[in-house]
């Protein structure tokens, strides 16, 4: 079985949308429906200079088909973002699917419904810095996903070494992603490609972020 | 080159507990997946170890699904080095 990697963009957002749906099936996103799903991915590509985005992606392809993809950059606003270009949307599939969620998962729908009312009448800043971690630039991961018919082939590891590739060609040097503490296999993973837990003063990781530096060739 | 990439694959095996896998009883080209029996986590193990043993990222142009792929990238990887 062959692959072919190549960069996508938003027409592909559709397809990205049906590997997100298997490979997340019980995320939040997920509940609220695929066209919930491609509008998220819609949305990382777009308003690139209004929010000085930087977002690249790469696919998977077996036979014309998304097997698995990844988007990397520098992603700003990528949820909050999301959430206010589409509040009213969401807002309605939430209140349709809402017997879908879990009690975390209608927790998490209200806190960010509250969080991006308060943005509003706030007016607040919609973006946040970056994380920019010692001083250096990171390139972050905001996706990596496969389709559930094509796990554990590696698919994942090796979008991993692509990012890696096209980091240290645009000469940036770390890498960074957030990663649930319950994800326990995903975790090994990135572990064993190199990537490391960022740890509080008290040595105790938050189950988020992880980096890597990224040696010269 | 293919006893080196078996050798590699055996000793993961044992790490996680399974049982290292005699030459004799593999087909001709072993799949990783359904003859070997890697996951996701033993194949990012496997580039890993296989790089640092050969300077060579076995993923860097897409998946190897076979023990014959890795043999043939890591012999062209050589050759491409011996070439002047």
């Amino acid at each position: 079985m062959t692959f072919e990697i190549r960069p996508i963009g938003i027409e592909q957002a559709g397809q990205m949308a049906e590997v997100h749906l298997t490979a997340f099936a019980s995320s939040m996103l997920t509940k609220l429906g695929r066209g919930a799903v491609t509008r998220y991915y819609e949305w990382q590509f777009t308003d690139i200079e209004l929010y000085q985005k930087e977002v690249h992606a790469l696919g998977a392809f077996h036979d014309g088909t998304m097997a698995a993809f990844t988007i990397f950059g520098i992603p700003r606003n990528a949820r909050n973002g999301f959430l206010r270009k589409n509040a009213l949307y969401l807002t309605m599939m939430t209140i349709c699917r809402a017997h879908r969620f879990d009690r975390r998962q209608l927790r998490e729908a209200l806190a960010a419904g509250v969080n991006l009312l308060r943005r509003i009448v706030r007016r607040s800043p919609a973006m946040k810095p970056d994380p920019v971690v010692a001083g250096q630039l990171s390139y972050g991961i905001l996706v990596t996903a496969a389709h559930r018919d094509y796990e554990g082939r590696g698919l994942g590891s090796v979008l991993m070494r692509r990012i890696e590739v096209e980091a240290r060609a645009r000469g940036v040097w770390r890498i960074h992603l957030s990663v649930r503490a319950t994800n326990e296999s995903a975790t090994k993973i990135y572990e064993v490609l190199g990537y490391r837990k960022v740890v509080d003063a008290t040595g105790k990781w938050a189950g988020n972020l992880m980096t890597k530096e990224l040696k010269p060739l | 080159m293919k006893a080196m990439i078996l050798n590699t694959i055996n000793e993961i095996r044992d790490e996680s507990g399974r049982a290292r896998l005699d030459l004799a009883n593999l087909p001709p080209n072993p799949d990783l997946r359904s003859d070997i029996g890697f996951d996701s986590l033993d194949l990012a193990v496997l580039t890993v170890r296989l790089e640092s043993a050969t300077g060579v990222d076995i993923f860097q142009d897409g998946v190897v699904t076979t023990v014959e792929e890795i043999a043939i990238k890591l012999a062209a990887a050589q050759k491409s080095k011996s070439t002047p």
